[in-house]
């Protein structure tokens, strides 16, 4: 390369303190960024790769963040050395940001044109007029209509992906060198997503900007990305050409992330079973909607769930997709009567469990389970191991303060985790060890039927495939029933016989799962699927 | 998080508490007071009531080291008796609150909806009560002494842990856990018992630390303006109330109740400080 490029980055190390010691989040971190050139920078979470942009940016807090050593030249100047006011002039004028969630990273309280306006006016020194007329120029780039009008409105008026067209927005408005994407469409849906990252793709071309674009989703970065950066532990275990990381890896650890994307579908064909374990017929589910406040006296119910019917055979594992919103996780605890149900029937093995009592519940309910989303949060912080699993079994009679340690080592085998973590809090574990646990108390009970809710969306793709790979075990294993919620159709593909697809609360499409992806019939399935990221692209 | 062996909360909290400096000073000078009250028959040079007629309003001296006062009472032992009762004033009135306190709050925020709406707005009515006409009705009804100020006091103060405890249970019941727990076939009153109210323990032992105090600066108080214990009782509000006639020729009447108030009130406080961050209640 005989020009310097813009951003090049050596040797850099951010370190935190904390009570355990000095935890070393980047760790010597080394690489380049050219002018218009698009980085991916991929990795699990905590491998230092938003820590490594947020260093970049001056945005450590400090204590406990030091940093222990490096330089970062950007344009002939190092960023670590520049006094704070410098640095000011820089950052979100030359090197900009746009963060994950668009949910937050907006001030409520401001209308947005006060939060387009306000960089043009510190960096351009526009005044407020001109600074209004560019802020709406740049909503109408990034594709929001009737931007003249919308300009003046709340952050709340605007839907998940228009916000982040927001950001953008702000982020390009003083026309930066470097624009900084972190995990810009992971809070969106897929078919958002794909309008967000086409609309980054564009603007990048058209303006010749560099893009540092962070992200644990390979696929997104493939479609996206000139070169690619693989993170792992605070370092940097792989960089080159897009192709080459996705064709020909280098390091095992890429290799890795590669097989665990999850594609095409389980080897086993499904075993078509006619006996039906759960029959949904015409189940509705209403939340009342108090937007209006106490004092008002119109109450419309917001149906989450509209007369949804399908059947679910044992041994079955149905699976159901849908973007955010559409009631996909609402119909999986209404199943379980975990909300209140409006109208319509769930017969559960014959019996109809709308408006059943506790008292008769309770026996049904050991026989259908829940694995949640979120395993940080849906293990009982105050609970070891031990505690967790055995309290189902001594509940439900099923095990005698005797037999019960031995039942939850054996319930700790079958999940996969380490007989001597048995006395171990939640939080002394990781994500994934976390959704073993969570899963170990699902099926404890021995259930037949098992509702899972994006159980693997908070995990990291390596992790991700492990915990398919458990379900997928334990299905067979313990002949189980299963409904999987997940917003991702490359898993539900993965593990699924069948697929449901929902939108805005009704069913939409029931297909066997290839013929969906082969043959969808509805509008909206065509739409989701098109939507789908794949590494394929870069592949072949 | 490091060290492999199984960290319960209490034991997280210990470990963090230990490396609080105030904290531990706090603690220990809580420890003290308790002590002192608990053995305050074997520790005190003197009996409660034992009058020297040959000292009276005497300064500190070998034989009394805080003096005497107007009877010729040591003050050192009227003192270490008056924390006996300012500290079981404190303790028996934030037992009671708590108590009181968390199963209305908890039942409230367990319950939600119109159930909750009427117990809270009971709160607020007992809340924007004036306390000290609340305090001097009971003490016309019951009469002025012990029981009078616990009854009045307990009353005024339960209805802060009732809203602490009410929150944290709306907020800790939407949590995913909670509905696992729902999920798993257990019935309401064990999720409640097990699942939700184990992690109010810190709120409460917090608000717990910040309510002591203040009970036993109320005490002090009341008893001060002749609304509380009635003297030979030996409180330190008492003792401070008779030494504030006499303070101008003979200060150290007033000093001994004041600091001991003083350090007490302030040992709590920063023993509070220590257990919400140690605790990381927000």
């Amino acid at each position: 390369m005989a020009e310097q490029p813009l951003l090049q980055i050596e040797g850099l190390r951010t370190h935190f303190r904390t009570d355990d010691g000095v935890v070393r989040a980047v760790d010597g971190v080394s690489y380049s960024v050219g002018r218009g050139e698009c980085v991916g920078v991929v990795g699990e979470s905590g491998s230092g790769k938003s820590v490594t942009q947020i260093t970049l940016m001056g945005l450590i807090p400090m204590p406990p963040g030091f940093i222990a050593g490096g330089t970062i030249m950007f344009d002939g100047q190092d960023l670590l050395k520049l006094k704070p006011r410098e640095l000011r002039k820089i950052r979100g004028n030359r090197i900009s940001m746009i963060w994950q969630d668009p949910m937050t990273s907006l001030n409520p309280f401001l209308k947005i044109s006060r939060q387009l306006i306000e960089p043009l006016m510190v960096h351009k020194g526009l005044d407020k007029a001109s600074a209004k007329l560019k802020a709406i120029e740049m909503l109408e780039k990034v594709g929001i209509p009737g931007a003249a009008d919308r300009v003046d409105q709340y952050p709340h008026q605007f839907s998940g992906g228009m916000r982040q067209r927001v950001m953008i927005a702000i982020a390009l408005s003083c026309e930066p060198d470097i624009l900084i994407a972190d995990e810009p469409t992971t809070a969106l849906d897929v078919t958002i997503q794909a309008q967000i990252l086409s609309l980054i793709k564009a603007l990048q071309k058209r303006r010749n900007i560099a893009v540092i674009f962070i992200s644990h989703d390979l696929a997104v970065v493939a479609g996206l990305a000139d070169r690619v950066a693989v993170m792992k532990e605070g370092r940097i275990v792989e960089t080159g050409p897009v192709n080459d990381i996705f064709q020909k890896p280098r390091s095992d650890y890429t290799r890795t992330l590669l097989a665990s994307i999850p594609s095409g579908s389980k080897s086993h064909p499904p075993q078509p079973s006619d006996q039906p374990l759960l029959q949904i017929d015409r189940l509705t589910t209403c939340f009342a909607d108090n937007s209006g406040g106490w004092l008002s006296r119109q109450k419309a119910d917001k149906k989450a769930v509209n007369e949804v019917s399908l059947t679910i055979q044992r041994g079955e594992i149905l699976g159901l997709v849908g973007e955010s919103g559409s009631g996909k996780s609402t119909l999986g605890r209404s199943i379980l009567q975990l909300v209140p149900v409006t109208r319509g029937s769930v017969i559960f093995d014959g019996t109809d469990l709308v408006g059943l009592r506790q008292k008769r519940m309770t026996p049904l309910r050991r026989r259908m389970q829940m694995i949640f989303q979120d395993p940080y949060a849906s293990l009982n912080p105050r609970m070891t191991v031990f505690d967790c699993l055995a309290e189902p079994l001594l509940y439900h009679g099923l095990a005698t303060r005797k037999t019960v340690t031995a039942q939850v080592l054996a319930l700790m085998d079958d999940v996969g985790l380490a007989r001597t973590a048995i006395r171990k809090y939640p939080h002394e574990f990781s994500g994934g060890q976390r959704q073993r646990i969570a899963i170990g108390r699902a099926i404890a009970t021995k259930p037949e039927l098992i509702i899972a809710d994006e159980p693997v969306s908070a995990l990291d793709v390596t992790i991700q495939a492990q915990i398919l790979a458990l379900i997928l075990a334990l299905v067979e294993k313990h002949n189980l029933t299963m409904l999987f919620i997940s917003h991702d159709l490359s898993v539900v593909r993965y593990i699924a016989d069948r697929i449901a697809v929902m939108h805005r609360g009704e069913l939409v499409e029931m297909a066997e799962t290839e013929s969906l992806f082969v043959n969808p019939q509805h509008v909206y399935s065509r739409k989701l699927l098109s939507a789908i990221p794949t590494p394929t692209t870069a592949q072949t | 998080m490091s060290d492999g062996n199984a960290r319960s909360f209490w034991a997280r909290t210990w470990s963090r508490l230990k490396k609080d400096r105030r904290a531990v000073i706090g603690a220990a000078v809580v420890g003290t007071v308790s002590l002192c009250a608990l053995l305050a028959p074997a520790l005190s040079p003197y009996s409660e009531g034992f009058q020297d007629a040959a000292a009276l309003l005497q300064g500190p001296s070998w034989t009394h080291l805080l003096g005497t006062d107007q009877l010729g009472r040591d003050l050192l032992s009227r003192t270490l008796y008056g924390a006996r009762v300012s500290m079981a004033v404190a303790l028996v009135t934030s037992a009671i609150a708590v108590l009181l306190g968390t199963a209305l709050g908890a039942f409230s925020g367990w319950v939600g909806g119109r159930v909750d709406n009427l117990l809270m707005r009971g709160v607020d009515v007992v809340y924007s009560f004036p306390d000290l006409l609340l305090i001097i009705l009971i003490s016309v009804v019951v009469g002025q002494g012990p029981l009078g100020i616990i009854l009045s006091l307990s009353l005024v103060s339960w209805v802060t842990v009732a809203r602490v405890v009410r929150g944290e249970v709306l907020s800790i019941k939407r949590r995913p856990f909670v509905e696992a727990a729902r999920a798993l076939g257990f019935p309401p009153t064990r999720v409640l018992l097990r699942h939700v109210l184990p992690h109010t323990v810190a709120p409460i032992v917090v608000t717990l630390t910040f309510r002591i105090p203040s009970v036993i600066l109320a005490e002090s108080t009341l008893s001060f303006i002749g609304l509380g214990l009635q003297p030979p009782a030996s409180s330190w509000g008492v003792l401070a109330s008779s030494g504030w006639s006499a303070m101008a020729f003979h200060p150290h009447l007033i000093l001994s109740p004041a600091v001991a108030i003083f350090m007490t009130i302030l040992a709590f406080n920063l023993l509070g400080d220590g257990l919400r961050d140690a605790m990381e209640v927000q």
